[in-house]
């Protein structure tokens, strides 16, 4: 008797996948394998394999789906794009956030307009989704008034769930950022591990969310007008996406390139860390305690990295959107 | 023969070239493909792979599902398959022949 589960194996791929394949897929491990343990390079192939078939199912690769699924799924990945962009963004908002204390007056200018068009482009970001969000909820609504709760109640109460558990795990994390707050003493190591941490809850926060977003706009029947403005939608928050961007990189060059300082480990986000005397005369108007500067620090390449690969993915799918919005219904 | 008629069928390695090929000897289900696969191209074809090529194979009606039971259901080539095999096939022999030539004029090929 094998104590191995291969049946867990597809539980990557789509349901209807599953319906379809599954049976024959478990049986061909069961005989590949015989009892072993599924080795890590064909488990990884797995979970390349049932991810991308989700993607397909969503719309997102392929040219096997209909427009309209193509379509909706890909101002799905846009949207998850944007989600990330906001996670990222308020770790940079929050970093960056006594930037001027630091920085000469007449050397701000340029990392202030950048600093302004990120917010600009969050605010507009923000609104980009309530409108979709607008045009998605009466369908949910009539659908839900049609066929019951049960048809969207698994995958919403799913992302509650994962919804609530990342809030709670962030509220902690910024209550205990606040308790360290004044200790400049404190070791930068369990930081980093904590900032992991909260990385890994948030990423697959988004990525379980949107898969259940995913699920319900499957089943939810949007109407073409209602598509096509969902794309039209997507294509603009691609836009902002890209100025948010290049408004962060704007920021990180000029900081770098006027106030390396600001870099230096034991100031970031923290103002109690810097003896801040008169802003006139910098840098010599403050003290940096054990000032070692730094121009790409960890949090600013993370933040950054997410960021453009948000960006590529939103990228990706507007193209696709582009090109198959005037062929929607 | 059009590109979208030889996705994945265009090196000797793709997936879907060794199932077609495969195929073309008789119908098999999942673990038999995957084992003649492995005796005639000496490459093994991991559950993912095997699994997508079928999906997408059949999707693309070159491969159709016989009657069986479900644990392991028999693949068959349908005529848009043995075509499409047909015609990478042909691609592929255009190569090898060119090579085959200038080696031979090299004559490290007799």
């Amino acid at each position: 008797m094998s104590g191995v589960d291969y049946a867990r194996y597809e539980r990557w791929y789509p349901s209807a996948w599953r319906e379809r394949y599954g049976t024959e897929f478990v049986s061909l491990l069961e005989a590949t394998y015989a009892g072993e343990r599924v080795p890590m390079k064909a488990s990884l192939s797995i979970v390349r394999a049932g991810t991308l078939e989700r993607a397909r199912e969503l719309g997102i690769v392929g040219n096997t789906v209909s427009d309209d699924r193509a379509v909706t799924g890909s101002a799905l990945a846009v949207w998850m794009a944007w989600t990330v962009f906001v996670v990222v963004g308020l770790i940079f908002a929050k970093y960056v956030e006594h930037w001027q204390w630091v920085t000469a007056v007449n050397e701000r200018t340029l990392p202030s307009v950048a600093y302004d068009v990120v917010a600009v482009g969050a605010i507009l970001g923000a609104v980009i989704v309530g409108v979709a969000a607008l045009l998605v909820v009466p369908a949910l609504i009539g659908r839900i008034r049609s066929y019951g709760w049960h048809i969207v109640a698994a995958p919403l109460r799913r992302t509650l769930l994962v919804g609530v558990l990342a809030l709670a795990f962030s509220a902690g994390i910024v209550t205990w950022a606040h308790r360290i707050h004044g200790a400049s003493s404190a070791p930068l190591w369990p930081n980093r591990v904590v900032l992991l941490l909260w990385l890994i809850v948030a990423a697959a926060a988004i990525f379980l969310g949107a898969a259940s977003a995913g699920t319900v706009v499957r089943r939810v029947e949007l109407e073409t007008r209602t598509i096509r403005r969902l794309g039209s939608l997507a294509l603009a928050m691609n836009l902002v996406l890209v100025v948010i961007f290049v408004g962060v990189l704007t920021w990180w060059a000029a900081t770098a390139a006027n106030a390396p300082w600001f870099f230096s480990s034991e100031i970031l986000g923290a103002s109690s860390a810097v003896v801040h005397t008169a802003p006139t005369s910098l840098p010599s108007a403050f003290t940096v305690v054990g000032s070692t500067s730094h121009d790409a620090p960890i949090v600013l390449v993370v933040i950054g990295t997410a960021m453009l690969g948000s960006l590529v993915v939103a990228l990706y799918a507007g193209t696709r959107i582009a090109s198959r919005l005037r062929r929607v219904g | 023969m059009t590109k979208a008629d030889l996705a994945g069928l265009r090196r000797p390695n793709d997936p879907p070239l060794l199932i077609l090929t495969s195929l073309a000897g008789g119908s098999k289900h999942g673990y038999a493909l995957s084992k003649d696969i492995e005796a005639f191209a000496g490459i093994v074809l991991s559950p993912g792979a095997l699994y997508g090529a079928i999906t997408r194979l059949e999707e693309r009606g070159l491969i159709e599902a016989l009657e069986g039971d479900a644990r392991r259901r028999p693949y068959r080539l349908t005529r848009e398959g043995s075509d499409a095999l047909a015609g990478a096939l042909r691609e592929l022999r255009r190569v090898t022949d060119v090579a085959t030539s200038r080696l031979a004029v090299a004559g490290v090929l007799a």
